[in-house]
């Protein structure tokens, strides 16, 4: 016998991991359709947007402003963003020499940006895990029949939702977002169509990197970060992409939700199998649908 | 008599999720090596010391090598992972190395891999200690033996640790309370440090309505799981039975961890305990610990702290016999049987088997509380489980079960009175 309340939360939290996974998710894809590279390193960035919000961010406003919800819900990932931003910056030129190598080139650069970064982490803020979560507590819970579920949830769920809303007016209103969308056509007709593909490759790599930090940052008040973080983000993320398809804006969306949704369904009927599951619906959709459930890699 | 350093191995995560358990680790080698120097070194001769990392067990392995064979150590103290002490503790036989495992506790170690050691030893109280500890910790202070029933819910991390705190808390509650009397709800194992949104698990432990929830997520795991069960509201609906939760870093792992709920700390220390006024070997410790890292010593500082002084103690006994500075097969002799009180109690080494070389101590369960004076929960009403009762004793000769794989599983199910508690 299962209770609405209970149908409720599972939705919720369907939800929820589709937020979380579709800010990881998106900028992988973003980059790998502009630019042909799979970059390890995303989930990296992820992780800093988290490291930024627990050993920064949120310090940065208690100090300036108190511990008030509103600003500690809207500055730290944004604080978190830049930061991702800037450090993409730093890296940008890395992605250039990659851009056009072979597989072996970009996959050891940047696996290798991914390691440095966890070193980073751990240089900077050390190796216990970090939290800030006066955000997620100060929200509260709202009560659904018998279960609590908490507000600050909802929040990261709005917040993707008006994210998607935004990538999308930007990528397909306007100009900057058609040409991202033609470079990842093909580039080399839209070099020749006289673009400045160089600018067109940097927003990419920039906007890739805010969306990672700023989901890095909405996320880690619910969460901690600890040193290993991007190595398992990575795999997860690997799984979202392929069964939503490897450079698709539609699949990361599909990929996160069919995996938020197998993750619920196991949990419920056969915990153990957790993991396993998601990974056999990945070698399946490779076998049967390599190109992904997204409808493929468009934008 | 020599008058040169002593070598020093010391080997411990510096990375990666086990790095909140290496780090303070490595912290109570070092505290153990400069007190020690201070006051002369052992003998005279001071202790020099080489810090290598843990990592997987064939890296793990190799640098264990490399400490012995080109660092030319004298004595080594490490590891954490019950990976890794499975792969070291043969290369320390084959190697000749006097070598204190401070951690990596499966029980599998001393019953299976290496069941008569000669040169490796081990600190901690073995693993199924664990789950036995925070099970009977639980009847005791719960007052579990009052109900006529006991739904359990299970969440551990899915790998070697995870699944012998599982099997151990279980029989331990199975064999206490009655088979009848419990009931599991729901079991789930996470992939250790793979999951940070422990949301959907929190949701289908909540709608099986259990009484206890048993666990021994540890880490940035216990972390994340009790910070979003808290949004979810879970602990006003079940009582939280960790057994590892409060054993790291009290500082960091478990500030605003809810109240009233069994705080387990791997069944060895929390620096609290014993009462420093009534014991100053641990007074002294926390005090020195604090003083040099900034923060309290937790059950893997602890650990390396006794190892060091267990080999001091081991060299000055043994040549209050010889004379001169021993030989190591002196100082092993010295070792077995031996009884040292470190900062948390008396702690004895086994000479015999089953579990030759395996170090005892009793383990301690309590009460989660938030404590003003620190900042973070801490374990109040402290209840000692004495190792004697809980553990396979020198002598025992069953075989290990064939499912949980240890003797300690078979030594509760064919020794233990059901419905009768042990302690």
């Amino acid at each position: 016998m299962i209770e609405l309340g209970e149908v409720v939360v599972r939705i919720y939290n369907i939800f929820f991991g589709t937020s979380v996974l579709f800010l990881i998710a998106v900028g992988l894809n973003l980059i790998y359709g502009v630019m042909r590279i799979v970059n390890l390193t995303h989930p990296a960035f992820f992780t800093l947007g988290c490291y930024t919000v627990a050993g920064l961010g949120v310090g940065i406003v208690i100090s300036l402003l108190g511990t008030s919800l509103t600003p500690l819900l809207i500055i730290p990932p944004l604080i978190a963003a830049l930061i991702v931003v800037i450090a993409s910056l730093i890296v940008f030129p890395l992605f250039i020499y990659m851009s056009g190598k072979g597989d072996e080139v970009q996959l050891l650069v940047t696996y290798g940006l991914l390691l440095i970064f966890e070193d980073v982490f751990r240089l900077i803020w050390g190796v216990e895990p970090l939290r800030a979560s006066q955000a997620y507590e100060m929200a509260g819970s709202l009560i659904v029949g018998e279960y609590l579920i908490p507000v600050y949830n909802i929040y990261v769920i709005l917040s993707a939702l008006i994210l998607v809303l935004l990538l999308w007016l930007l990528l397909f209103k306007t100009k900057i977002g058609i040409l991202i969308r033609a470079s990842s056509m093909d580039i080399e007709m839209t070099a020749a169509l006289g673009a400045d593909v160089k600018k067109v490759l940097l927003v990419t790599v920039l906007l890739a990197g805010f969306l990672a930090g700023l989901g890095g940052g909405l996320y880690l008040p619910s969460a901690s970060v600890m040193l290993g973080m991007s190595v398992e983000l990575l795999v997860l993320a690997f799984v979202v992409v392929v069964i939503g398809g490897l450079g698709s804006f539609l699949g990361s969306f599909v990929g996160s939700f069919i995996v938020s949704v197998l993750r619920t369904i196991t949990l419920m009927l056969f915990p153990e199998l957790e993991l396993a599951l998601i990974y056999i619906v990945a070698i399946l959709i490779l076998t049967f649908k390599p190109e992904g459930l997204g409808g493929g890699r468009k934008w | 008599m020599p008058t040169t350093p002593i070598k020093a191995g010391i080997q411990a995560y510096l990375t990666g999720g086990g790095a909140i358990w290496g780090k303070p680790m490595m912290q109570g080698a070092v505290l153990a090596i400069e007190e020690i120097n201070e006051r002369g070194g052992i003998l005279g001769r001071k202790i020099e010391y080489v810090v290598k990392p843990e990592t997987s067990p064939e890296e793990t392995v190799r640098e264990y090598r490399t400490l012995v064979l080109d660092e030319k150590i004298d004595f080594y103290v490490g590891l954490i992972s019950s990976s890794n002490t499975p792969a070291v503790g043969p290369v320390a036989e084959e190697l000749q190395k006097l070598s204190f495992f401070v951690d990596g506790c499966t029980d599998f170690l001393f019953e299976s891999v290496v069941p008569d050691p000669r040169f490796c030893f081990r600190i901690t109280n073995i693993q199924s200690a664990d789950g036995i500890s925070a099970a009977l910790g639980a009847i005791k202070l719960l007052n579990l033996m009052e109900k006529d029933k006991v739904r359990i819910a299970h969440i551990h991390p899915d790998y070697a640790y995870g699944r012998n705190a599982h099997a151990h808390m279980q029989i331990t509650f199975e064999k206490v309370l009655g088979k009848d009397r419990v009931e599991v709800v729901y079991e789930a194992f996470p992939g250790l440090f793979k999951v940070t949104d422990f949301t959907p698990y929190i949701t289908e432990i909540i709608a099986s309505k259990p009484d206890i929830l048993a666990s021994s997520l540890w880490g940035a795991d216990v972390v994340n799981f009790y910070k979003q069960a808290l949004g979810y509201g879970l602990f006003d609906k079940m009582k939280f039975v960790s057994c590892i939760a409060h054993g790291a870093s009290p500082a960091e792992a478990v500030k605003d961890f809810p109240d009233g709920h069994i705080a387990g700390v791997h069944a060895n220390y929390f620096f609290l305990y014993p009462e420093w006024d009534k014991y100053p070997i641990n007074k002294a410790f926390v005090e020195n610990y604090y003083k040099r890292w900034g923060t309290y010593p937790d059950s893997p500082a602890e650990g390396a702290y006794v190892a060091v002084y267990m080999y001091k103690t081991a060299v000055e006994k043994a040549y209050e016999v010889l004379g001169k500075w021993p030989e190591v097969d002196d100082i092993i002799k010295m070792l077995e049987g031996m009884t040292i009180y470190g900062p948390a109690g008396p702690i004895h080494v086994r000479a015999r088997k089953p579990n030759k070389h395996q170090c005892y101590k009793d383990g301690i369960v309590g009460l989660s509380k938030y404590d003003p004076r620190y900042g973070f929960s801490v374990l109040t009403n402290p209840v000692v489980i004495p190792i004697s009762r809980i553990t396979v004793p020198e002598g025992w000769e069953g075989t290990p079960d064939p499912k949980a794989g240890t003797l300690a599983y078979s030594w509760i199910r064919e020794t233990w009175k059901e419905g009768v508690l042990p302690v």
